[in-house]
Order: structure tokens, then C-alpha cells, then sequence
């Protein structure tokens, strides 16, 4: 016995089995990175023909899609290699460990301590834009500048990778 | 160089005729110009965004409707672009391959030639 989920995959409803689930779902986050960032309609597009090939492998709508039918399916649409190289982490959501969303200072990324790096790794920002805001923080309001000494004695270093 | 002749096969497939994503796949695979079906999808919608394709939905007989993309007036410009690049590069290769017997010394084909290809291709 297995248990199963009700998905929506561009406006089909399907059956699916827990762990073709959660594959699926890593593999579309895994392809979706490596797009630019507002190709919402390519993502779609992907999304509309997977559902296509549920429907052709698994006509009956009483039918489960399994982590099988999944997988001939994914060979069919492309590793997601396939697409390019990552322009962006994982989905927080789906990152395997919790300790990967702490915060920390960065070890490699560092002008000063480190401290903006790991604030930007921490809200998925670009750590130059992170240590412009707070540059400009520190000219226009008195705490930053606190604010970062306190962070850089308090935070730990990012595990070594 | 690869993508960028990708692009054009599209382009070439769409002047024929009006087509959607698993036609399309379904000819590039034939050609065996691609294997897997998803890195179709980002260069349509780059073609699209720069104003080479355009879709309209239409009603399929089984399922959902399709996307039905077709050439612009850009696109067939294009497309005559690197028609003429392409032609120009088979000649140019031909004549690097076995030599060229009428004018041995007009027009050698060079590198920076290929690359503009390349260029026109990319775009």
C-alpha cells in the first residue's frame, strides 16, 4: 500500500504516488533554476507537456501515476543538465538539511568579516547588493554599524563545505 | 554554436508551417537534431520574446489546447538571414574541405567568418 497525493499539473488534475511526488517536484525546481528568473511561461510550457505525457501513458484518470511513469518521463523532457548551468540555489523549501538555512558568516565571500555574504546566502540576495544597502545604511541611519560588529562577533562561520 | 543552429531548424520548421511544441520535437527528433524534449521549450519563448514567433491557442482534438506558434514578419527575415549564412558557410567549408578550383585565392574563408556566423546564428 502506498500512499498518494492529488496534484494539478496545468489544469489536469492527476493521482500521484508520494515519492514520484516529491521527484517531481525537485525535478521542475531543479529545471527552474536554471532559467532566467521571469521565465514563468517556459516553466508552464514544461508543466503542460509533462501533463501531456501523463496523459499518454496513463489514459484512465483512476489510474496512479507512478514513480516509473515518472521516470520515463523526465528521460523524455531531459536531465536537468540539460538546461543549463544553475543560476540560482535550490528552492529553501526543498533544501535537504535545516542547518543549510542559518544564518552564518561566509567563509570564501568576504570583504570584511563575511557578515553580508551569509546575510545575503541567508535571503538569497547578491552579497554585493547586500554590502552596497549597507554601506549606504551606515552613512544614513547610526545602528548599522553596530549592527554589523555585533553580527560579526556573534554569528558563527558557514560549516566548511 | 550548436543552440544557435537549434534556433534556426525552429525557424525552418515554422516557415513550413504552423506547428506545436510535440510537432516540432517530433521533427527535430526525426532530424536527430535534439534527444530530449525540454530544451525546446526556453529557446520558443526566447524566439518569442524577441519577436520571431508568436503563438495562438487552438482547441486539439484530444486534451487541452495547444500552443500553436508560427513565424512573425521578424522571424521570415531571420530566417532569410541565416538561410543566406548558411549557404554562404556550407560554400566556404566545402571549398576549405577540397579546395577550390576556379579562384584559388578569393575569398578564403576564415575563422572570423564562421564566427559571425555564429553571431547572426545567436541572435
Amino acid at each position: 500500500m502506498k500512499e498518494t497525493i492529488n496534484v494539478n499539473i496545468a489544469g489536469q488534475a492527476f493521482t500521484m504516488d508520494m515519492d514520484a511526488y516529491s521527484a517531481l517536484t525537485s525535478y521542475l525546481d531543479d529545471i527552474s533554476r536554471r532559467l532566467p528568473e521571469t521565465d514563468t511561461e517556459t516553466m508552464a510550457d514544461i508543466e503542460a507537456r509533462i501533463a501531456e505525457l501523463f496523459r499518454e501513458k496513463v489514459p484512465s484518470p483512476m489510474m496512479v501515476i507512478t514513480y516509473g511513469v515518472l521516470r520515463n518521463t523526465m528521460s523524455q523532457i531531459g536531465r536537468p543538465e540539460d538546461f543549463g548551468a544553475a543560476n540560482r540555489p535550490l528552492n529553501s523549501t526543498l533544501r535537504g538539511g535545516k542547518d543549510e538555512h542559518r544564518l552564518y558568516r561566509s567563509r570564501h565571500d568576504r570583504s570584511i568579516a563575511g557578515v553580508c555574504a551569509g546575510v545575503a546566502k541567508y535571503f538569497g540576495l547578491e552579497a554585493s547588493m547586500v554590502r552596497i544597502a549597507a554601506i549606504l545604511c551606515i552613512f544614513a541611519a547610526g545602528a548599522t554599524l553596530w549592527i554589523y560588529l555585533i553580527l560579526w562577533a556573534v554569528l558563527p562561520y558557514e560549516p566548511e563545505a | 554554436m550548436r543552440k544557435g543552429i537549434l534556433e534556426y531548424c525552429i525557424l525552418s520548421i515554422l516557415s513550413r508551417e504552423d506547428s506545436y511544441a510535440p510537432k516540432i520535437i517530433a521533427e527535430l527528433k526525426e532530424a536527430q537534431m535534439i534527444v530530449v524534449e525540454g530544451t525546446l521549450y526556453p529557446i520558443l519563448t526566447r524566439q518569442k520574446n524577441a519577436g520571431l514567433l508568436t503563438y495562438r491557442w487552438e482547441e486539439s482534438p484530444q486534451g487541452p489546447p495547444r500552443k500553436y506558434y508560427m513565424l512573425t514578419e521578424a522571424g521570415r527575415q531571420q530566417l532569410a538571414l541565416l538561410d543566406e549564412a548558411w549557404n554562404e558557410m556550407v560554400e566556404q567549408i566545402n571549398i576549405i574541405r577540397h579546395g577550390n578550383p576556379n579562384a584559388p585565392q578569393t575569398e578564403k574563408p576564415t575563422n572570423a567568418t564562421i564566427i559571425e556566423l555564429g553571431a547572426v546564428v545567436d541572435k
